[in-house]
């Protein structure tokens, strides 16, 4: 036996059997020994738009495009590699609105390899009639360039809104999808990084109400790397007692008083947009987290405010195969 | 350890990265290291934010006859739903008289 996953493979072991190493910041980073490793190179989410004005009926206002992800097969040696982590866009929230921000590029380079680039999202639109929002492009890889999740241009139609891009960790389709109901508080169901499937219906509406029903067709999500999670906590009222984890949801409406959030997204998932509306209320979209686009608003010039959903940051995952020479 | 969007020479946008400051300039030379900020909630959303959380706070109160100090959460509450339309928003808070 040559190494250790051999030796680990040998007893009965199956899939890599060592921790994942997962880069958040910048860095020059000195690989600890010589191993083969798959790498995962992620772009930053781009933000949600948040458009607030009288002529919701004449826009379409689109999340942010997601992340690109660039993989590859790699033999490591124990030596320094620079690591480029890009920031998640910004959230949107002012007074007349406005487009969502441009996540950052994420990349990997060192002596030996080519360098791998992940694009960050495009930030949402907020007239998304003409206009597609795009994910990050993907370039170097040696075994995947998987382009971010995007938001195709959608007919305007008064509330119409969408959720952010996911991470195509497949390849697969991890665009935004589309709400066109003319109804507020509803959800623009964010990008899979697992890909599309049918149960994305038009207009769903995943939403917990005041009678605690469960609407049918609720999405399934998959935690792709399961030592990743994210933690999400609040102090708001309605949410506030509970806490959401990355057992996953793929963003569904939270009501608190008259203020719907749309929160609960799993890493790699575009955040949830939000279609807005009256009464004084507050829409918040739900944010992308790890490279996943955020959900955008939209709503009519009378809610008290709202906020977009912010980008998720970049990231590289090192995933090692075997070790030692 | 923050949040640098960088431009270059001509003022074009370069990347947004998460990274220390001597990062961003070995990588990105001779451009400019913004930190970024996030942007600032404007104040009549988390003025009215927290006159909604109030107004919820003191609901109970407001419906038991011999809760304490009744009265004055009465009129603070009369003073929390008036409070967006009147020239003191979001400026000067109301508050709850003893």
């Amino acid at each position: 036996m040559s190494n250790l996953t051999d030796l680990i493979s040998a007893g009965g072991g199956g899939g890599s059997p060592f921790p994942l190493m997962v880069f958040q910041q910048s860095q020059t980073w000195a690989c600890p020994t010589a191993m083969e490793a798959l790498v995962f190179v992620i772009g930053a989410g781009g933000s949600g738009a948040f458009n607030r004005s009288n002529n919701t009926s004449s826009r379409s206002c689109s999340g942010g495009g997601g992340g690109g992800c660039v993989v590859s097969k790699l033999t490591l040696a124990a030596q320094n590699y620079t690591l480029t982590i890009g920031a998640g866009a910004q959230y949107v929230s002012t007074a007349s609105g406005a487009n969502g921000n441009a996540g950052g590029n994420s990349a990997m380079s060192g002596s030996g390899m080519t360098t791998m680039t992940a694009g960050g999202g495009a930030g949402g639109k907020m007239d998304s009639r003409s206009t597609a929002t795009a994910g990050g492009s993907a370039s170097g890889g040696t075994v995947m360039n998987n382009v971010g999740g995007a938001i195709a241009a959608q007919a305007a139609g008064q509330y119409t809104t969408s959720g952010g891009g996911g991470v195509s960790l497949w390849g697969g389709n991890a665009d935004g999808t589309w709400n066109t109901a003319s109804t507020q508080s509803q959800v623009g169901v964010g990008g899979s990084p697992i890909g599309k499937s049918g149960i994305y219906a038009s207009n769903p509406e995943y939403r917990s109400d005041s009678s605690y029903n469960f609407y049918p067709n609720q999405p399934v999500e998959v935690t792709p790397f399961p030592t990743i999670k994210f933690y999400q906590h609040s102090s708001r009222l309605a949410w506030g007692s509970n806490s959401f984890n990355s057992s996953g949801h793929t963003g569904f409406m939270s009501d608190e008083g008259t203020n719907y959030n749309a929160l609960g997204n799993s890493p790699f998932t575009g955040g949830a947009g939000v279609s807005g509306g009256t009464g004084g209320a507050y829409f918040r979209a739900a944010g992308g987290i790890a490279g996943a686009g955020g959900g955008g608003v939209n709503c009519d010039s009378s809610p008290a405010g709202g906020v977009s959903g912010g980008g998720g940051a970049g990231l590289i995952i090192v995933c090692p195969i075997s070790m030692g020479a | 350890m923050n949040i640098y969007s960088i431009t270059d020479a001509d003022g074009v946008w370069v990347n947004t990265i998460v990274s220390t400051l001597e990062f961003a300039q070995e990588e990105y030379p001779n451009c400019t290291y913004a930190v970024q900020e996030s942007p600032a909630i404007p104040a009549e959303e988390t003025e009215r934010q927290w006159r909604d959380e109030e107004l919820t706070s003191t609901d109970t109160a407001s419906q038991i006859p011999d809760w304490p100090n009744r009265d004055n959460i009465l009129s603070y509450r009369t003073a929390l739903r008036n409070w967006p339309a009147s020239d003191d928003f979001p400026a000067t808070r109301p508050t709850l008289g003893s």
